[in-house]
């Protein structure tokens, strides 16, 4: 299997774009992928204060390293979940990672600021799915820590599989709403929103991994121990096993929905953003979903410093 | 040659005979969109010849949640 650039041995073949590269192509590929998201939706200049928010998977580790070398000078900002020894070998991944390259790493712990509660307790206590409790806990910090530290644009690893998966979900429940809002890039549209940026939506989880892999990037590639039989997985198994026998498929059914879906379907909730009446980050609601959770959780939330 | 499948449940298994990475994911029936191969911390590619006598590992890059 040779390179299609330079004839040298491929190292990775990707039938979606009928392609073969060898490692050195294959990065030239990556970067040129991320390059174009930028451009495409404006997404980051040169000069804006950058925070990528970094799990110790491969996704946001590989945003981390490509946004650094592609010299953008990101931070990075890790949320300790408080799942026992996952989060602990996460962070020390992430830690290490930064360490390496000389990169400043933020940190902060949700059992720190909630009450001594890790999500799996959170999620108990809540009757609430654990990745839908973190996925909302995460959000909100994400969003209290880059304003409150002053960065005007956070950065997520999400990628093409995590964009199609959302996708699928909200057609086959046809949630209209979170269909005209499902976009690589979430302008800042109320003065307490950071805009959010998804540099590595045009690119897979396989070719993710394969880059980490070939750059020698260590992370964590267990599956969070509490996403056991998330939805998610199953629609992007549904959507590999598609992918398999039609390559391109998972590529054409996101971006071409970019493309060519999305404005078919009207944002009804967007307009009535507003500032939630006990914390003031933006909601569509009197009190918005994290402060809602703060209240039957019963906890005092610990201020950001 | 000892396969290591680093997904739950973490299965080995033993080949007696050489082949190539896409038949290795054939015979165990994993679906190359779903996985990478390593071999001492290289990536193989679906046409790379895996040894009788090497090792390799499996990994998901499915993340959930």
């Amino acid at each position: 299997m040779k390179c299609i650039k330079c004839k040298g041995k491929a190292q990775i073949k990707l039938p979606q774009h009928n392609s073969r590269f060898c490692k050195t192509h294959f990065i030239e590929y990556f970067h040129n992928q991320v390059s174009k998201a930028i451009k495409n939706y404006r997404m980051l200049n040169k000069d804006d204060k950058v925070l990528v928010a970094v799990s110790g998977g491969k996704d946001s580790l590989v945003l981390w390293e490509v946004l650094n070398q592609l010299g953008y000078c990101p931070d990075g900002f890790y949320i300790d979940l408080g799942i026992d020894d996952y989060s602990r070998q996460s962070e020390n991944t992430c830690r290490s990672f930064a360490q390496q390259r000389g990169l400043d790493l933020h940190t902060v712990s949700i059992p720190e600021l909630m009450g001594g509660l890790g999500i799996k307790e959170i999620s108990r206590k809540t009757r609430r799915n654990p990745c839908s409790v973190c996925g909302l806990i995460k959000r909100y910090y994400f969003n209290h820590y880059a304003l409150n530290k002053k960065y005007n644009v956070i950065a997520t690893g999400h990628n093409l599989d995590d964009e199609a998966a959302t996708l699928m979900s909200n057609l086959t429940r046809w949630q209209t709403g979170y269909l005209s809002r499902q976009s690589p890039v979430l302008p800042k549209n109320h003065p307490a929103m950071v805009k959010k940026v998804k540099p590595l939506h045009r690119l897979t989880e396989k070719e993710t991994g394969s880059y980490a892999v070939i750059n020698r990037i260590p992370y964590i590639y267990e599956e969070c121990p509490l996403a056991e039989g998330a939805r998610s997985i199953l629609y992007k198994k549904t959507l590999n096993y598609l992918e398999f026998y039609s390559p391109g498929t998972k590529r054409q059914f996101y971006l071409d929905f970019l493309k060519k879906g999305k404005y078919n379907f009207k944002d009804s909730e967007q307009a009535n953003l507003t500032s939630c009446n006990t914390c003031g980050q933006p909601t569509t609601l009197e009190t918005c979903a994290f402060c809602h959770l703060i209240e039957r959780l019963e906890v005092k939330k610990q201020v950001l410093s | 040659m000892l396969v290591k499948v680093e997904i739950p449940p973490y299965k080995e298994h033993q080949f007696e005979r050489g082949m190539k990475v896409n038949k290795i994911l054939k015979e165990l029936q994993l679906n190359p969109e779903s996985v990478i191969v390593i071999k001492n911390s290289e990536l193989l590619s679906p046409d790379d010849w895996v040894e009788k006598d090497d090792e390799i590992s499996i990994r998901s890059v499915i993340s959930g949640g």
